[in-house]
């Protein structure tokens, strides 16, 4: 707020944006002429507007959400969702950032446990797609740059990778219903972790094992290799670490390698 | 900095939408300028800047803010200007436009474009942050005025002369948008016709056509600028009484709801570019190309 404002400008900008957010009257807040129904009809516009765009702006963010509490519900929780916290940021792409907290202490929701990961899942998409360019090392380059020493390798992570861990199982849910697939969804029990990508044009989401979600994790921390597979066992006591290699390796994750050398002197 | 002759004067564009890019790309339209919403681009990568790269390769581009909140009381969003600085020098568009309006204020992000009291105060606040965003992106912008839907009691300077002051103070241009006067002309009851007479034609160096719905509220009958239909008689009546005035200017079709196929867009730019060459004396579109 300036300094120096007049109660001219304080009424208008501090009452219009008052009315839109809290649905009081206009009137008394800020100096509007024309008739009661005028001035009623004139701030119903701006408030359909401010709501109306919020709800595209998660309804694109969040389509897989929105299919499964249904396009009403959606409306409701959006409104819902305006209200617990207005928005405060110019970068409307990110209005959608709080919305899994916020789902997984909604009342209305408690029955779908599921739909805050579900809602981080599709966040975690949408910052894949949006991230910056970067080249992928293939495979090959990836094992030929390892070399001998290969547990003081440290990785440099394609900036569009981003990982999500769940109790559920997210990524099958957000797959059947991201390709609007009819048929009834028979879900198993355990978790899933996700790796969600763009190493090339478009975003690659897949299921990965928790060994692997535990190695992608580590080297994206800045781990090096050594200290990815000790994080790798923790979480995967049985797992076969070259195969968890060969995945990092084959996921796309990585766009370079280097030798920690102070490491390996150490050795 | 560029100057308006960066686009010939009978351009015509639309508002690119995703569901367009494909078709817009492969060319085969007479559209001359695409428009993009600068916030639309501020990610870091992907899809929308490859295809917005496509672009910029082929046509000239306008890019146009619609959240920097210039006309807000509150001080400009620096990162937010980067954001933008750092867009227009990606893709070094012919046109960079913002609006006379607020967004944010108090630190809510409302995201909406709502009209700010047109007072001396406002004026002065207004004109400082329009020179920073011009020394920030070293180059001009277009102003552009907004819908209305309300009418502020304390407002004591005409909309039009409150544009052309800013534009006097710090050497902006006016994005000229006939489709908001018509609406707001309608909502607040001013003479829309004595509006687009008093706009300093030379500076305006984009006009904006869109279409508008017509609400109620109980009994009253309000029209909102949605961008959701095509450009109505009333206001292409006063596009042509403009440009008999200040001769043809690059024109842009918005349509941001209820988005139909691209073939309707490029109809709806030809009957603007058919207007400018009526007025021009230059026949058909055609015989003018």
């Amino acid at each position: 707020m300036p300094l120096h404002e007049s109660e001219a400008s304080q009424r208008v900008y501090g009452g219009l944006s008052r009315a839109i957010l809290a649905l009081v009257p206009v009137g008394p807040l800020a100096p509007v002429t024309g008739s009661e129904a005028q001035i009623a009809a004139g701030l119903a516009v701006y408030r359909n507007n401010v709501r109306a765009a919020y709800l595209r702006v998660l309804a694109d963010a969040f389509p897989v959400v929105q299919r499964l509490v249904g396009e009403e519900f959606f409306r409701y929780l959006a409104h819902e969702y305006f209200h617990a916290q207005p928005p405060r940021s110019p970068i409307v792409a990110r209005y959608g950032d709080a919305l899994p907290d916020f789902l997984g202490r909604f009342e209305p929701v408690a029955h779908l446990p599921y739909l805050a990961d579900v809602a981080r899942l599709e966040i975690a998409w949408l910052g894949a797609y949006h991230a910056a360019e970067d080249q992928s090392l293939s495979g090959e380059k990836i094992f030929a740059a390892l070399g001998e020493n290969q547990d003081c390798a440290r990785f440099a992570v394609h900036p569009s990778m981003r990982l999500i861990s769940s109790s559920f199982p997210v990524h099958t849910i957000w797959l059947h219903n991201r390709n609007e697939d009819p048929a009834p969804l028979r879900l198993g029990v355990a978790g899933e972790r996700v790796l969600l990508i763009r190493p090339a044009r478009k975003v690659e989401a897949s299921a990965i094992s928790h060994g692997l979600h535990a190695a992608l994790q580590a080297i994206s921390d800045g781990a090096h290799l050594g200290e990815a597979m000790d994080r790798v066992l923790e979480s995967e006591p049985n797992a076969d670490l070259s195969d968890i290699i060969s995945g990092i390796a084959t996921s796309g994750a990585v766009t370079a390698v280097s030798t920690d050398t102070e490491l390996m002197e150490g050795l | 900095m560029r100057s308006r002759f960066d686009l010939p004067t009978l351009a015509v564009g639309v508002g690119l939408k995703a569901q367009h890019y494909k078709e817009a790309l492969a060319g085969k339209h007479d559209i001359d300028f695409f428009e993009v919403h600068a916030e639309n681009f501020m990610g870091e990568g992907g899809p929308p800047h490859r295809w917005l790269h496509g672009f910029a390769a082929q046509y000239p581009l306008s890019i146009h803010g619609v959240c920097l909140s210039v006309g807000g009381r509150d001080d400009l969003d620096l990162d937010h200007l980067d954001r933008l600085a750092l867009l227009v020098e990606r893709y070094q568009p012919a046109l960079v436009s913002e609006h006379l309006a607020w967004s944010s204020d108090g630190g809510v992000f409302l995201n909406d474009l709502l009209p700010p009291p047109l007072i001396e105060e406002t004026l002065e606040r207004v004109s400082s942050h329009v020179d920073q965003v011009q020394s920030r992106l070293g180059r001009r912008i277009l102003i552009e005025n907004p819908s209305q839907y309300l009418n502020f009691a304390c407002n004591d300077i005409p909309e039009a002369e409150f544009l052309n002051e800013v534009v006097r103070r710090t050497g902006c241009g006016l994005l000229f948008d006939i489709n908001n006067v018509f609406v707001s002309a309608s909502n607040i009851g001013f003479e829309a016709e004595a509006y687009v007479d008093a706009i300093d034609a030379s500076v305006v160096a984009e006009i904006h056509l869109a279409g508008h719905a017509i609400d109620h509220y109980e009994n009253i009958v309000i029209r909102v600028d949605n961008h959701g239909d095509r450009v109505c008689p009333e206001v292409l009546t006063l596009y042509e009484r403009f440009i008999r005035r200040a001769g043809p200017r690059p024109t842009l079709v918005e349509w941001d709801t209820d988005i139909p196929d691209f073939g309707t867009l490029i109809a709806e730019a030809a009957i603007a570019k058919a207007v400018m060459c009526k007025v021009a004396n230059l026949g058909t579109p055609d015989a003018a190309a």
